[in-house]
């Protein structure tokens, strides 16, 4: 097949994956375009903020339809890109491709799950497996990932982050510095920024040990990263003369918080995480004056969705998952803004239900098969 | 008893800066001869008003499956079991027991030697039986976790020394009876809170892992690939409440605890004993992440060099009993460093012993 981003990316939009050739190729392009970014991508208004969407397919296109399609529409993607979604692989590979086709439209931050390590646990690297067979295209994102810028800053006013605040970090350029391009660290600058939590009551007392030298930040219960508060915040701002900080990170029920005294945000974009939460979900659009707008959808109705079980193609089958007609009328089509609706959740199967032959096979027998290759 | 309260802030704020006591200065009292200061001579009533406990016991007669929802209910690891017959407490039931039972109930045959007790054949009968066991026959038959009781007034110092050995919780009586728990979490957390009051724990807190001789140790570790009921046999077999989860690079990955099993009775997952490891953990990340609504990092680890003090603030922090040791970042596990490790390094006139 001949390199052609604009038939890829037309291919992804109906959910048809990519060759692994073709992803090593997209990755190996990409990293060599991210290189020459430094570590804080500077970005102007208008343009729409995406948080976790989590291989959650079907409901990135919903974002689309409501923001408006690439590159008629500027975004920056907060990370968490992957993992827990059924669609992880065809999630990221689609924004791979946007970002290589329009690189001043597209920006995509790094989220404390592009890493291997929790990649491994928590959904990305099983996907891959079964997908491909073999852990290649698992291997070329994840060294991708070491890739991605670590925050952004839109016209010198709204820090835009993964996680949150650093007590090692008190001003921008102090980010510029960091050498990003690695696994992320379990502690540190870089481990913090996409790890820490702003938390408007601390549950756990700053105190302690160098409590000092932290002021407001506390170890945070995820095991990297920090918890902190609103002087933090306001330090922060204050210090680097911004007026916002924006992150993801954290489930939202209603799609988005606003936290001390709207200093802080937090966007959530994968509507009924995990296809149980029940939650709503959002983008956040900036407008060219700055103004900030939450906008609020719901999960994408079932029946543009491909259910796995219902709609699965032989085994091995990279192209098992072929649109049909609802898809086909759906796309191209920009929605209206969604008023909220009612949540169906319940209506697919339990991920984790482990008779679920998404496995690969029998309870432990496919599982046990597919891990062990991969060890050899 | 002369009590005389006394405002220690004073005295310790100088070097710790902003002072964030959670502990109420009125209640505090010094022995004459006997300065307060030193963490061990609290009294354990003082951790109790501290913990804020509602304090859980389970009757003895129902079934070890109801006791394991109750323990799960209330977010608790462990919980004193009551024989109503013999009106005494039995023992502590906790998920090793747990753990125990599920082993015995999952093994076709096992040898049992006459120096069994009672309770353990009539168990190993039931189980086998498949009828309902009454949790006093499993409590404690792991022989971890024995029912140890102290006063109110009781200093920490004897807790202390049992607390740097095997049992791990005591239950605190009063005139009344039960009063509450305290067990090593709730002392470190104590400590932790309330740090400048004792500045010979701060010391110990301020060395690397290293340095304290806590850097090198035996790793307990199974491949992901295992199953989880090989997992659990290993740490039964090894005397350990938890392993370290690796890679094929041995790098470690995960963390898989005794307590895990708590995933396994709470909806009667049964088949996840025999899924890998390597599964198991990713389906606990991912149920505990949906509830919590954020993730967190798979495997709880510091370096060699960090600090005892900065370990025990992530194990207070993630609510871990343990964290692994890693020369480098994505390394593998050289050493693990437990809540017993931290009583052995602040609690006098224990020489800290090599395993």
């Amino acid at each position: 097949m001949s390199w052609d981003l604009d038939v890829f990316i037309e291919r992804l939009y109906r959910k048809q994956l990519l060759s692994e050739n073709i992803v090593r190729e997209l990755c190996e392009k990409t990293k060599e375009l991210l290189v020459k970014e430094g570590n804080v991508s500077q970005v102007s208004a208008p343009v729409t903020l995406v948080g976790d969407v989590h291989g959650q397919f079907f409901d990135v296109l919903e974002i689309f339809k409501i923001g408006g399609w690439a590159p008629f529409t500027n975004y920056v993607f907060l990370g968490d890109y992957v993992d827990r979604g059924y669609y992880s692989v065809e999630t990221i590979t689609l924004l791979t491709c946007l970002k290589l086709r329009w690189p001043d439209r597209v920006t995509l931050v790094r989220g404390n799950h592009e890493s291997r390590a929790v990649t491994q646990t928590y959904g990305f690297y099983t996907e891959c497996m079964r997908k491909y067979g073999n852990a290649n295209v698992w291997t070329y994102f994840t060294d991708l990932f070491d890739y991605l810028v670590l925050s952004v800053v839109i016209d010198d006013s709204i820090f835009c982050v993964h996680g949150g605040l650093s007590p090692s970090i008190h001003t921008v350029d102090q980010i510029r510095v960091l050498d990003r391009f690695r696994e992320i660290p379990h502690e540190g600058a870089m481990a913090d920024l996409v790890w820490s939590d702003p938390v408007s009551t601390p549950t756990f007392q700053p105190g302690g040990i160098g409590s000092d030298e932290k002021g407001d930040f506390a170890i945070s219960p995820r095991g990297a990263g920090y918890i902190f508060g609103k002087e933090v915040t306001k330090k922060f701002l204050e210090v680097n003369g911004m007026g916002h900080i924006c992150r993801a990170h954290q489930l939202c029920m209603e799609g988005y918080q606003i936290l001390f005294d709207d200093m802080l945000s937090t966007v959530w974009s994968a509507p009924n995480y995990c296809y149980r939460a029940g939650n709503m979900a959002s983008v956040l659009q900036i407008g060219p004056d700055l103004q900030r707008y939450f906008n609020v959808f719901g999960p994408c109705p079932d029946q543009d969705r491909n259910i796995p079980g219902r709609d699965r193609g032989t085994d091995g089958d990279l192209t098992a998952h072929y649109p049909d007609g609802n898809d086909d009328s759906s796309l191209g089509v920009l929605r209206k803004k969604k008023a909220p609706k009612k949540i169906v959740s319940g209506s697919l199967r339990d991920p984790f239900d482990v008779d679920d032959s998404q496995y690969g096979g029998s309870v432990g027998g496919g599982m046990t098969k597919v891990v062990a290759e991969y060890f050899l | 008893m002369q009590t005389i309260s006394r405002d220690y802030t004073a005295e310790h704020t100088a070097n710790s800066g902003k002072s964030t006591n959670a502990v109420d200065h009125s209640s505090q009292s010094e022995h004459e001869g006997l300065s307060y200061h030193k963490w061990y001579n609290v009294p354990c009533g003082e951790l109790l008003t501290a913990a804020h406990q509602n304090v859980v016991v389970i009757n003895g007669d129902v079934p070890v499956e109801s006791a394991c929802e109750t323990l799960i209910n209330n977010g608790i690891s462990s919980a004193p079991v009551w024989d109503k017959d013999r009106n005494v407490f039995v023992g502590m039931f906790d998920y090793r027991d747990v753990v125990t039972y599920v082993l015995v109930g999952l093994s076709k045959d096992i040898p049992l030697d006459e120096s069994a007790s009672m309770e353990f054949k009539e168990l190993v009968r039931l189980a086998r039986s498949r009828e309902p066991v009454p949790v006093k026959l499993a409590a404690d038959i792991s022989h971890k976790n024995p029912f140890y009781s102290v006063l109110e007034q009781t200093h920490l110092l004897q807790v202390a020394e049992l607390f740097s050995s095997t049992i791990h919780r005591v239950a605190v009586m009063d005139s009344n009876g039960l009063k509450g728990i305290i067990s090593q979490s709730t002392v470190i957390q104590y400590l932790y809170k309330n740090i400048e009051k004792f500045p010979d724990v701060q010391e110990v807190f301020a060395k690397s892992i290293r340095e304290l001789g806590l850097g090198t140790k035996a790793i307990i570790a199974v491949e992901g690939s295992a199953t989880v009921l090989d997992a659990l046999k290993l740490m039964a077999k090894h005397d350990v409440s938890s392993l370290a989860v690796l890679n094929a690079s041995g790098g470690i990955v995960a963390n898989l605890s005794m307590s895990d099993i708590k995933w396994v009775m709470r909806s009667f997952k049964f088949n996840l004993l025999w899924q890998t490891c390597l599964h198991f953990v990713g389906f606990i990340d991912s149920e505990q992440g949906i509830m919590d609504g954020r993730d967190k990092l798979p495997v709880f680890d510091v370096l060699e060099t960090s600090t005892l003090g900065y370990a025990v603030g992530k194990m207070i922090a993630t609510k871990a009993h343990r964290v692994w040791v890693v020369e480098r970042a994505t390394g593998p596990p050289v050493s693990v460093v437990t809540l017993t490790d931290v009583f052995r390094m602040i609690t006098p006139h224990l020489n800290p012993t090599e395993e």
